[in-house]
């Protein structure tokens, strides 16, 4: 190892962003440790407690930033200090444009870009219904990305917004679709004839990913927020949408995407599709779609589905033309399921999920406790398979590490995903686990480089396992276009030669999954 | 083109002393002006009032080097600009109707605010040991054990070993440590004024252990220990003495929001003060 010191004179920086900066040269492959800090006696001890003292810092007063580097060589360690140089000038340069171009209010805002028709908003949950209030007082549709909303403010705003015929979308709504642009989390799709109304982020992040990796296109993707569709609610928002993409000459197909809703809510959704003279596909995950099927609407099993169906419906074909070619996927997974099982050791028959999507969380727990019985999670869907313990696994368990209690003090999985890495090497650890299952969501909002984050831990998992004679098999889907930032093919390559094996959806890596459990189990 | 418009002094704290002061520390919206051990920060308006603030509009984008202060006015690069006395900013807490019955309820609700808007590598981890996950390397584990253990020991009653294991350790200017330390003496006024209990003797220990010769973080500490408030640490401080919850979960917001890791850190240690510092002030 090697550890370089850079003294620095009258340079100032608020904690935060010297403990970011830290972090940020953490991240890189082959550096064991740094610091930047101010060169207090008491920051000097334990630069020295951890190894990090040089030479170059003797005589450091308090104001003297210090940057130290522990690195494998003295080129990876000289670098990587540089690097961080480029990282605090660069964090003064992002303030002084800050400084400089954004609005601080509301007001501020609409007198920059008066042509504006939609908020995005994003402050803390208690403030964030004023704002909402007033854009919408200004004629303008909302994206409320913020949570914490209260339920009463969520109901008085969509009812003001239904009055005033703008939309309301969340609280807690990450992912839209308006006129081509992709909002907050979602996924780049070229434009077309489907339209999408979900209470559910990630469901409408897979949904339109598959539509778009089949050829098709979007036309409008509105989110919700998933307390929309609950009778307190009153699905308000969930109607106008439909009732919007119904309008629009530009949607021939509306894809409905949700959780369960509560009954009145489903019952006013089946209204509404009578109405209406497109065709409606109905993806509810965990629900009974009966009363929408009746109502005229095509039920999907699961995302991907919903997603195969609304392209083969835009195109004039059969809904359920794309069966076989599922049936014959799910032929070639079981072949591949059972290639990995075989490596297996004695005692290998447990799953592992690792979520950074709640909604592909529910869907896989719904397709393993249809195939191999429910599944220990914070938030099962069976109240008697809840976790004691969220950090510790047992048996068959998924975790959507996007929930509150992963997220205290750390942005989430999608963005981060440190604890998620930590996690894939402790669940390999594991002696009776077979497989880790994992999501990779890309899209704007999320990590730019999901595969160069993940790989390292997946091998690692993957090493580690090995060495103790165990082969582990990491199933990834990835939800994504080949148009999204990050090079969808790339991410895919990337974790195939850390030894992932990927699939194109979800479910089907779901299917792998619970394939490998049953034939571990015996004789399945 | 027309003339720049002439610099007004909008607020100016009541720790500003008179003296020519030359420049220290230089931030996008702030400088620090050091005479002697007394500092002074010349700041635009959306700052906020302190007791050693002097708030200026339209704010320069390059302070000047030197301030000269005297009664009435401040002369800068040149120029002399006047204020009236009524723009004094009174930086002491009013705790006249403290609550001690209701102090739990609002101390969570503080806990709540701190652990929604502190920054993810603040010492808002004391509150909170899920958040040590997020600290990566030794010399992050090592920080954030030390800080542990010397938040320990204080709040045991160990003053003198509890301050040594916390002074000056952390990232920033000043660093983390030493804001939790502001905190603490924050909170041992707020404990005096709540439980009617003498804490001062308790605070001189601190205040005299806390400094490090270091000028800037020495009259932070100063202030902390006289009681000397930025605006909106001065309204948290009376909401959680005496105000309602909602004015405390708003005034916390306020003053988490108004920096960086600092005012976390500092509320951190406020909060552990008053939550835990039974034996630290008995």
């Amino acid at each position: 190892m090697f550890v370089i010191g850079i003294k620095k004179s009258g340079e100032y920086y608020d904690s935060v962003t010297l403990m970011l900066a830290s972090r940020d040269l953490l991240e890189t492959e082959g550096v064991d440790d740094a610091a930047i800090v101010m060169g207090t006696e008491e920051n000097l001890q334990l630069l020295k407690g951890s190894g990090l003292l040089t030479e170059e810092m003797s005589g450091a007063g308090d104001t003297d930033l210090l940057i130290a580097v522990k690195a494998a060589d003295e080129k990876l360690a000289r670098e990587t200090a540089g690097r961080a140089e480029e990282i605090l000038r660069e964090s003064k340069r992002k303030r002084a444009e800050a400084g400089a171009h954004l609005p601080r209010s509301l007001e501020g805002a609409v007198k920059m870009m008066p042509d504006a028709n939609l908020v995005v908003i994003s402050v803390a949950g208690r403030w964030a219904g004023d704002v909402a209030r007033d854009a919408l007082k200004r004629g303008l549709h909302v994206m409320l990305f913020s949570d914490n909303v209260p339920i009463e403010t969520e109901k008085e705003l969509k009812e003001l917004g239904r009055e005033k015929g703008l939309l309301v979308m969340g609280p807690d709504c990450g992912t839209a679709i308006i006129n081509g642009a992709p909002l907050c989390f979602a996924n780049v799709v070229e434009r077309g004839e489907i339209g999408i109304v979900a209470a559910s982020g990630t469901g409408l992040q897979e949904v339109s990913s598959v539509i778009g990796n089949r050829g098709g296109g979007i036309s409008q993707a509105i989110g919700t927020g998933g307390r929309d569709v609950k009778d307190s609610i009153g699905g308000i928002m969930f109607l106008e949408g439909i009732k919007a993409l119904a309008a629009d000459e530009k949607t021939r197909v509306i894809v409905l995407v949700s959780k369960p809703p509560d009954a009145g809510v489903i019952d006013k959704t089946a209204a509404a599709i009578k109405e209406i003279d497109k065709p409606v596909v109905a993806i509810l995950i965990g629900g009974d779609p009966v009363v929408l099927k009746e109502a005229g609407a095509h039920p999907a099993d699961d995302l991907e589905q919903a997603g195969l169906i609304a392209v083969a419906l835009a195109r004039g074909e059969d809904p359920d033309g794309f069966r076989e070619e599922l049936s014959r996927r799910a032929e070639e997974i079981r072949k591949t399921a059972k290639a990995e099982a075989t490596k297996m050791k004695d005692g290998q028959v447990h799953l592992r999920g690792l979520f950074s999507g709640g909604t592909l969380c529910d869907e896989t727990q719904l397709l393993c406790r249809e195939t191999i019985g429910p599944v220990y999670s914070p938030a099962p869907i069976d109240p008697a398979y809840k976790l004691d313990d969220i950090w510790k696994s047992r048996e068959n368990t998924v975790v959507d590490l996007g929930e509150d209690e992963f997220t205290v003090g750390r942005p989430h999985p999608m963005i981060d995903f440190s604890l998620r890495k930590k996690r894939i090497v402790e669940e390999a650890a594991d002696p009776s686990v077979a497989v880790i299952l994992l999501d990779v969501v890309l899209g704007y909002g999320s990590h730019p480089s999901p595969g160069e984050e993940l790989a390292p831990a997946i091998a690692e998992a993957r090493k580690r396992a090995a060495k103790e004679g165990r082969h582990l098999t990491v199933a990834c889907s990835i939800t994504g276009t080949a148009l999204d930032p990050q090079d969808r093919e790339k991410v895919n390559r990337e974790l195939a030669e850390a030894g992932a094996v990927v699939m194109p959806t979800n479910a089907a890596a779901s299917l792998l999954a619970v394939e490998i459990v049953k034939i571990r189990r015996g004789g399945e | 083109m027309p003339p720049a418009p002439l610099p007004t002094i909008v607020s100016i704290g009541d720790r500003v002393g008179p003296g020519i002061y030359t420049l220290h520390s230089r931030f996008r919206r702030a400088a620090n002006y050091i005479r002697a051990s007394r500092i002074v920060t010349t700041a635009a308006v959306e700052v906020g009032a302190g007791p050693a603030n002097i708030l200026i509009e339209p704010y320069p984008d390059k302070p000047p080097l030197s301030l000269r202060i005297s009664p009435g006015r401040v002369e800068a690069g040149g120029k002399t600009i006047r204020f009236p006395t009524a723009r004094r900013y009174s930086s002491r807490p009013e705790f006249s109707r403290p609550d001690r019955a209701g102090l739990d309820r609002r101390l969570a609700v503080l806990r709540g605010e701190i652990l929604e808007l502190a920054p993810p590598l603040s010492l808002a981890f004391l509150l909170d040991r899920r958040r040590e996950i997020g600290l990566r390397g030794g010399f992050q584990k090592l920080f954030a054990a030390r800080i542990n253990n010397g938040a320990e020991l204080l709040l045991a009653g160990e003053i003198d070993k509890g301050v040594a294991a916390l002074r000056g350790r952390g990232f920033g200017l000043t660093p983390s440590g030493d804001d939790f330390l502001a905190g603490v003496l924050i909170g041992l006024h707020l404990r005096q004024a709540i439980r009617r209990r003498d804490c001062s003797r308790c605070r001189d220990r601190i205040f005299g252990r806390a400094r490090r010769g270091s000028p800037m973080t020495d009259h932070f500490l100063a202030l902390a220990h006289d009681l000397r408030l930025p605006a909106r640490l001065k309204d948290l401080a009376e909401a959680i003495a005496g105000g309602t919850e909602s004015a405390t979960a708003e005034r916390a917001a306020d003053w988490l929001r108004s920096g960086a890791g600092s005012p976390a850190d500092l509320a951190t240690g406020l909060y552990a003060t008053l939550k835990e510092g039974e034996r630290l002030c008995s």
